[in-house]
């Protein structure tokens, strides 16, 4: 089960490669509430890194603050070599317009697909290549159909996403996300809201896209998958993270006690389990 | 006698039909300048009104508080008779439109609204990570989805509109209203020309709605 085989083929663990992004000591508070307390990693072109955790220990604000859909209270994010820049400080336009070029190369796909519902599934894949000006509305097409044809969808190609199972939605939410050629790509919670019986089809997009070598960081409740198809594992607990390091040593043989615990209570999920308080 | 009833009314009418038929193309006229006025300043007042700046919310606000708390009859003396106090001197058709313009907009302003806020949250910010501006979601995204959910609203409110050109008969403005109580002046048959007025409104405001009908039914056979 051990994914030795999968580190042998990338090279995300060359020590020597800058990191594509790199987050320090971010901190997010809501009013009184501090949901991230310091938080600390780095992620390496072709790496595809998971994020596990309780609901509610931060593990999506994290996510979210790598593409400023939450701006951290303080802390550093250096995408591609450069430090971004955030904050109120920034004037109005400014702020906007570094927003939208960051999120042009920072993917992110959601827990409810959100596909464009007015639009159909070749429409919503080729909308943003076209908008923003990264590709002409032929190349963008040409682009979007090669992959539905990668995900078996492009006979949907003109149907209406309500006419799509809640898999096909979220495969081609991914690829809606891949029309962009981003440099990472986010993905949130993405098989939460799907009938158990679709999780497969999602899951085995990913692990195929992440051995392709698309980098990605993966907030997963499926422990399985972390293991088996991400490369390096974060732990977060309370804001923080608990325990940081390869997928197979982190989720095989925790070293801390918190980390145990929770796989023990996801793994075994008894019905009598009292062991709250995680 | 059905028949009877109708050759009666149509003799009385007959001389005085092309003046109905006059000042009812006067509605529709007045009605065309309201709409396109309301949609125009309610689109913008829903956007201001569901901004997160407060500084561009309160106006709107206040806007939107102060037209649907009054009434448009006195919205109407306000513009046409208490702004040329201020040297601003306005036609009947002018000022009444942008009376009326103005009065509607509040309205369509808070059904727009009811439409952004209907819009799960995820479909913008699905296109804003992807990289697109605030502007290309709205336009794109957002707002061709509102116009589906608020065609049945609105055409309501399209009929009010229409309706309520009837309201400028007091500032002299000849329509349909105060053409008919003209005609009622000289010929003394108030039943018989209120009934055409009311079949002649009743005309229009079906037409609005069996074509808004149709445009709704188009966009729910898309998806």
């Amino acid at each position: 089960m051990a994914s030795s085989s999968e580190q042998a083929v990338v090279q995300p663990d060359d020590p020597d490669q800058e990191p594509i992004l790199a987050l320090k000591d971010i901190r997010k508070c809501f009013g009184a509430l501090e949901v991230l307390k310091g938080v600390s990693f780095s992620l390496r072109r072709g790496e595809a890194l998971s994020i596990i955790g309780a609901s509610g220990s931060g593990k999506s604000t994290l996510l979210r603050c790598v593409n400023l859909f939450e701006e951290p209270s303080s802390g550093e994010i250096v995408f591609n070599g450069n430090r971004v820049e955030y904050g109120s400080h920034l004037k109005f336009w400014t702020r906007n317009r570094i927003l939208r070029e960051l999120r042009r190369d920072i993917g992110m796909v959601f827990q409810s697909y959100n596909l464009w519902p007015h639009m159909t599934v070749l429409q919503n894949v080729i909308e943003a290549p076209v908008r923003t000006g990264r590709a002409t509305p032929d190349k963008a097409r040409r682009n979007a159909e090669a992959l539905l044809h990668k995900i078996g969808l492009f006979d949907k190609r003109s149907e209406y996403p309500s006419r799509l199972s809640g898999g096909q939605q979220q495969r081609v939410a991914i690829i809606r996300a891949l029309a962009m050629s981003p440099k990472i790509l986010l993905l949130d919670e993405v098989t939460s809201a799907l009938d158990p019986e679709l999780v497969g089809e999602v899951l085995g997009l990913i692990a195929q896209l992440a051995d392709e070598g698309v980098t990605m960081l993966v907030v997963t409740h499926e422990i399985a998958f972390a293991r088996d198809a991400s490369h390096r594992t974060i732990f977060v607990h309370q804001g923080r993270i608990e325990e940081e390091g390869r997928s197979s040593d982190v989720l095989n043989r925790p070293s801390s006690e918190l980390t145990q615990r929770f796989l023990k209570r996801v793994l075994h999920p008894g019905f009598k389990s009292t062991e709250a308080g995680l | 006698m059905g028949l009877n009833v109708i050759s009666n009314w149509w003799n009385v009418v007959r001389d005085y039909m092309p003046l109905m038929l006059q000042a009812t193309v006067t509605v529709v006229e007045i009605t065309a300048c309201v709409v396109l006025l309301s949609w125009v300043v309610g689109l913008l007042l829903a956007l201001l009104r569901t901004s997160n700046v407060l500084v561009l919310q309160w106006p709107a606000r206040f806007y939107i508080w102060f037209i649907r708390g009054t009434p448009a009859l006195v919205q109407i003396f306000i513009v046409y008779f208490g702004l040329p106090q201020f040297g601003v001197r306005l036609s009947p058709f002018v000022g009444g439109v942008i009376a009326l313009g103005l009065n509607s907009a509040a309205y369509v302003a808070e059904t727009i609204r009811g439409g952004l806020i209907s819009i799960p949250k995820g479909q913008r910010e699905s296109a804003l990570a992807l990289g697109l501006s605030h502007t290309t979601a709205m336009r794109r995204i957002i707002l061709p989805q509102v116009i589906r959910v608020i065609i049945p609203p609105i055409s309501n409110e399209l009929a009010s509109a229409l309706k309520n050109t009837s309201l400028l008969s007091t500032i002299t403005l000849m329509e349909l209203t105060l053409q008919t109580e003209v005609v009622v002046a000289t010929t003394f048959r108030p039943f018989e020309f209120y009934i055409t007025a009311a079949m002649l409104y009743l005309i229009m405001t079906t037409v609005c709605l069996v074509a808004l009908q149709r445009v709704e039914n188009k966009f729910a056979l898309r998806y």
